[in-house]
């Protein structure tokens, strides 16, 4: 009985070779993939379809309530007196 | 003027205490280290004038409020009151042209004002004195 | 895929790899052996000068300020001019992590490091002195505005109350953004360390970096919105500092001049401090392949730059306090040069003034010994600047009867000396437990600089280790 594959994992020795993997992979219709490098290879990420939308909302939804939150710190000169 | 309590110069530990404090000023508490010194339009007074006009429904009548200083001034060079009535003393007093602000270019509208000294530059006229 | 920019070729000198990279930046920490003698003499003064700060800090807490030499018309002293020195200093380092960043700079890499530490350290410094001289430190929280029953709020108007947003943002900012950078190289110390009591304190801190492509991704576009929080904050601390002055109605204050002069006086002290620690750390580390002279030459410049627009700030000074006619203003200049203090203004005017104009040579910027002076003449220099712009006003009122003279005590030096054994022993302290060089900046940088895209000398196929490497171009120390 053959057991079945549950991942593959292959090692490039090049940051650009990584990186023609990757589309490769993605158009061969793979999805859940990842890559692995210790420092950032641009373009990766991309080609294998992630976008990083959530870090963009994240830090928009954040700025707003700061902003807002720091509006509530202004004294209300209406009201001391 | 400001100033600032560098160090505890009154020592709250100190006994006895209430004696200090009646000698400093038994109105106000006194200034730990680390509290600016500075003059206050006696306000402790100015509240008791309020709280006592307020019992009998009427408004602070002119020169009901004393400040200590003017109180202590033998020479009543000191005047204090309501600059925003129009018929106070001290609205009378800053309206004459002997009245004065110090570094009033400065802009900082200083609500402390000064009359000059009136001099006579005319030696023929007297003596100054 | 982008194309890869050309790069200067002496940002990494010597024949290196990833691999070297990583081993030369990660043995600072994992080899404890790395640290030498000038290491344990650097850090113990620093310990033992932070002792007697903590002596020092003791016997204020108890007395109150008054052992300071602050007297009623020079409320502010050395404590305000420390303050501003320490915060000017931390300039450069989020100047080199955010402006740089985003102008897109490559040498900014293996600096940026450690000059992020030493914006958090000298910021930290920087805190102590208005908390101390706030006179009762313990109620220092009154200038937050939190619901009280007091019924308290600080008064928004105060550019003090400025000053303390302006400076726990910053602080905050730096700490995350320098925590941020660390996280890839904290996961690099991790995966290396053999002691497993390390691997823990590296693996908790690296938050389970893995450095997947998605992780990268959204690494890169989180430092990039941090940097751009920062780059505001570069020019706006500084600025806010400067309205404590500015916003006052005192002579030789009260200056529209005063935000960009005290913003370009940050940098140039903040280089200043850089330079002082990147000359004799590289040589203690042996660093010169990654802090190569053309880092030291290009900081040189930014001093030198930095350092004319402040000298332009003292002539402008002089001349509009002059050409205002203004009496109070033509005095308050007669007094900075000539009045009880003029010593201080000669000598800021010779280390800011004349001393930085030796950087315009280039024999000069790629002598270290020299630079080393002429960074401790712009320190002094910036901390005399300081020392003329609040004392003078201060006790040269409008009015020569709130006149004074302030006479520093010993307690102010063993502050202000205290704040540089705090600086110097959390920075050594830092150098030994986190690795004082991005390390995978560096590593991208390598991979820029000999990728395939893009031959220019270069004959590197960098993953492998045994392979020839980055040759590197001709260094002026080889
Ligand atoms: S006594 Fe005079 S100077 Fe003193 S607080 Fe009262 S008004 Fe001010």
């Amino acid at each position: 009985m053959s057991q079945p594959i549950y991942a593959i994992v292959a090692e490039f020795g090049d940051p650009d070779d990584l990186l023609v993997a990757a589309e490769k992979v993605y158009a061969e219709g793979y999805r859940k993939v990842e890559a692995y490098s210790p420092f950032p290879v641009h373009g990766v990420a991309e080609a294998l379809g992630n976008d990083c939308s959530k870090t963009r909302w994240t830090c928009f939804l954040s700025g707003v309530a700061g902003g807002l939150g720091g509006y509530q710190l202004a004294p209300d000169d209406t009201r001391s007196v | 003027m400001r100033r600032f309590n560098f160090l505890n110069y009154t020592d709250h530990t100190e006994e006895p205490y209430a004696v200090t404090m009646l000698a400093r000023n038994p109105n106000v508490t006194m200034r730990a280290r680390g509290v600016m010194e500075k003059c206050t339009y006696c306000v402790q007074r100015i509240s008791a004038a309020r709280i006592e006009a307020k019992k009998e429904g009427r408004p602070i009548k002119d020169g009901e409020v004393v400040s200590a200083c003017q109180q202590a001034c033998p020479t009543k060079s000191i005047t204090f009151g309501d600059m925003n009535d129009p018929k106070s003393e001290i609205a009378k007093v800053k309206k004459q042209p002997q009245n004065y602000i110090l570094l009033e270019e400065l802009n900082t509208k200083p609500r402390t004002t000064y009359l000059t000294r009136l001099r006579n530059p005319n030696p023929k006229l007297g003596k100054e004195s | 895929m982008s194309a890869r920019e050309k790069l200067n070729d002496d940002l990494i000198l010597g024949k290196h790899t990833f691999r070297t990279i990583n081993d030369k930046v990660n043995n600072v920490v994992l080899n404890q052996n790395s640290h030498t003698i000038p290491w344990a003499v650097c850090f113990m003064v620093g310990f033992m000068l932070l002792q007697l700060m903590g002596l020092v800090i003791l016997w204020l807490l108890y007395r109150g300020i008054g052992i300071w030499g602050v007297n009623n018309p020079s409320m502010w002293g050395w404590d305000i001019i420390n303050f501003v020195w320490w915060i000017g200093i931390g300039h450069a380092g989020t100047l080199i992590s955010a402006i740089l960043l985003l102008l897109k700079q490559s040498w900014r890499n293996s600096i940026n490091r450690f000059a992020e530490a030493m914006t958090l350290f000298a910021v930290a410094c920087a805190g102590l002195f208005p908390l101390l001289h706030t006179g009762r430190p313990y109620m220092a929280y009154w200038m937050f505005p939190y619901p009280n029953v007091l019924a308290m709020t600080p008064n928004f108007r105060s550019p003090l109350l400025w000053d303390v947003f302006a400076i726990s943002t910053y602080a905050t900012v730096s700490a995350v953004f320098w925590f941020l950078g660390l996280i890839p190289d904290l996961a690099s110390l991790r995966d290396k360390s053999k002691n497993p009591i390390f691997k823990g304190i590296f693996g908790a801190l690296a938050m389970g970096w893995r450095g997947a492509a998605s992780h990268w991704q959204r690494y890169e576009s989180a430092y990039i919105m941090l940097a751009g929080l920062s780059t505001p904050l570069v020019l706006s601390v500084h600025s806010i500092v400067s309205f404590d002055f500015a916003v006052a109605n005192l002579p030789g204050w009260h200056v529209t001049l005063f935000p960009p002069y005290f913003v370009a006086g940050a940098v140039y002290a903040g280089f200043a401090m850089v330079l002082t620690l990147a000359i004799p750390v590289r040589a203690w580390y042996n660093m010169k392949d990654f802090i190569t002279m053309r880092h030291i030459d290009w900081m040189a410049k930014v001093m030198l730059a930095t350092g004319l627009i402040v000298f332009y700030g003292y002539l402008c000074e002089g001349f509009f306090s002059w050409y205002s006619g203004n009496v109070f203003e033509i005095d308050m200049m007669r007094f900075r040069m000539f009045g009880p203090y003029g010593w201080a203004y000669w000598m800021l005017i010779l280390c800011n003034g004349i001393v930085p104009q030796f950087l315009w040579f280039p024999k000069i910027r790629t002598n270290l010994v020299a630079l080393f002076i002429i960074c401790q003449f712009v320190s002094l220099g910036m901390w005399l600047e300081r020392f003329v712009i609040i004392t003078v006003s201060l006790t040269r009122d409008f009015l020569p009867s709130s006149w004074g003279y302030f006479t520093p005590t010993i307690y102010d030096i063993g502050m202000f000396v205290g704040t540089v054994g705090q600086f110097t022993f959390l920075m050594f302290g830092f150098l030994r437990v986190l690795p004082m060089i991005n390390n995978f900046e560096m590593k991208e940088l390598l991979y820029r600089m000999t990728g395939r895209g893009h031959h220019h000398g270069h004959t590197a196929h960098a993953l492998e280790p045994d392979l020839a490497g980055h040759t590197a171009g001709d260094g002026e120390e080889h």
